[in-house]
């Protein structure tokens, strides 16, 4: 075996076990190569460091941890760090101070005890109190945000018809209102309707009344209709007593040449696909 | 406190030094080991094994005879190999396994001091490494983390034995050179 050949991978610890012994033999026979050697074992130790380090699962550390804390070292290393209890000879009147103090300490332990608890017991009782309060807060907090967003859609919805009602009172008010007054077809003849346009041409109030009531699947729908056929114009809602009100926008509404109300699915249709219940020319 | 010291410590039983010493290093020797093994449950199961015989051996430890981190990585070096030849995989070159290899890695945790130490150390390292020749380099790499004797380096390589010798001896030399012109110490 030549050493020159083998000194590099002993140090990259690569050799076997025979090599290894025979480089160890030449190193003991000849100290002077040590340095050489070192220098070379610290260049190998570096390709550690070329490796980006990777962070062991946690588990791994509380197995050896947990293997290493059974041993008899680590044992004896924890007692021997545990201060030992004061082995001082005590004179006679130490014994008899003691003897005397250590009743009354304890006494005073216990008072202090008791009244640590107790104060603890009342801060504790009004920590539940106040969480109780807190959380009670907090619920009526929500309760209020509640009923402001109620009151705040109410409050729309009213200004909604507020507009609507006023938009009425503006066209029936007008001298250039025009009112047509139709009826029911066979299908309901004692139905009654009138529509009222607006002098703009665009905007128009539909009232009926006498309309039956339909099923919850059903509704009642709106159509105008000209040369290219009916045009939808909305749904229209009726109460119980059959009377209902539809205020409807559509450009030139006086350029059509009648007026049809239809039983529809809940939902409507785009175009009359039941009963034609009332009609009227403009 | 230093390595070595911690090492007296541990000596005695001192369980905190021990996980001082864990903290500090177990990440980089995961690094070597999974490097080696290509397998990181194989490789947390080596680390292990590792730092239990660090605490199994604390009193064989001669600061004298070299740097801890020495002693560390050849216990770790030498199960991680023992542990290929048992399994008789023969891993391929170090480069192409590791792109191969799915691996989760993380920033290491412990201090942030190690961590930076960690960090210059390995910017030395690299900036050395890219200095060789990259035959002298696959050389040193396939000895260190592939466990290879010389003569699997030869084939491996195709490269006549005393070439292979040649290129270790010079790999050698021409890293210690380049980590000093880099500034790098051993930890």
């Amino acid at each position: 075996m030549n050493i020159e050949e083998l000194l590099p991978f002993y140090a990259l610890d690569a050799l076997s076990e025979e090599e290894s012994a025979f480089v160890e033999a030449y190193l003991a026979a000849h100290p002077e190569r040590a340095a050489e050697l070192e220098a070379m074992k610290l260049s190998s130790s570096a390709l550690n460091y070329d490796v980006e380090p990777v962070v062991p699962a946690p588990h791994v550390k509380q197995a050896l941890m947990a293997r290493v804390a059974a041993t008899p070292r680590a044992a004896a290393f924890a007692r021997a760090q545990t201060p030992p209890p004061n082995p001082a000879p005590q004179r006679w009147w130490q014994r008899l101070r003691e003897a005397w103090a250590l009743p009354t300490l304890a006494t005073a332990g216990y008072a202090l005890a008791a009244i640590v608890l107790l104060w603890t017991l009342g801060v504790r009782g009004q920590l539940n109190t106040a969480t109780s309060q807190v959380a009670a807060l907090q619920a009526q907090v929500a309760n209020l945000e509640t009923q402001n967003a109620t009151l705040g859609a109410m409050r729309d919805n009213l200004q909604r018809q507020l507009d609507e009602q006023q938009l009425l009172l503006a066209i029936y008010n007008s001298p250039q209102t025009q009112s047509i007054a139709f009826g029911g077809t066979e299908v309901q003849p004692a139905a009654v309707g009138r529509l009222t346009v607006a002098p703009d041409g665009a905007t128009a109030v539909l009232t009926v009344g006498n309309l039956a009531a339909l099923a919850a699947e059903q509704t009642y729908q709106f159509w105008l209709i000209g040369a290219d056929g009916p045009v939808s114009a909305g749904l229209l809602p009726v109460a119980a007593d059959g009377s209902g009100t539809l205020l409807l926008q559509a450009a030139d509404i006086a350029g059509y040449d009648a007026v049809g109300v239809s039983v529809e699915p809940a939902g409507g249709s785009t175009q009359p696909t039941g009963d034609i219940v009332m009609l009227g020319e403009l | 406190m230093q390595d070595e010291a911690l090492m007296r410590q541990v000596a005695q039983g001192d369980q905190a030094a021990f996980s001082t010493l864990y903290d500090r290093h177990a990440p980089v020797v995961l690094g070597v080991l999974i490097k080696i093994v290509h397998n990181r449950a194989l490789g947390e199961e080596i680390l292990q094994e590792t730092f239990w015989r660090v605490w199994d051996k604390a009193a064989s430890f001669d600061p004298a005879q070299g740097k801890f981190t020495t002693w560390l990585f050849s216990i770790a070096r030498r199960l991680a190999i023992d542990t290929l030849r048992r399994q008789k995989v023969r891993p391929a070159a170090a480069d192409s396994a590791a792109q191969a290899l799915q691996m989760e890695r993380a920033p290491a945790e412990g201090s942030v001091s190690d961590d930076a130490d960690r960090r210059i150390r390995r910017d030395a390292v690299r900036q050395a490494l890219g200095q060789l020749p990259p035959e002298q380099r696959t050389v040193l790499e396939l000895a260190y983390f592939a466990g290879m004797t010389r003569r699997e380096i030869a084939d491996e390589t195709a490269t006549p034995l005393g070439t292979v010798h040649t290129r270790a001896r010079l790999g050698l030399r021409h890293l210690q050179d380049a980590l000093a012109e880099h500034g790098w110490e051993e930890a």
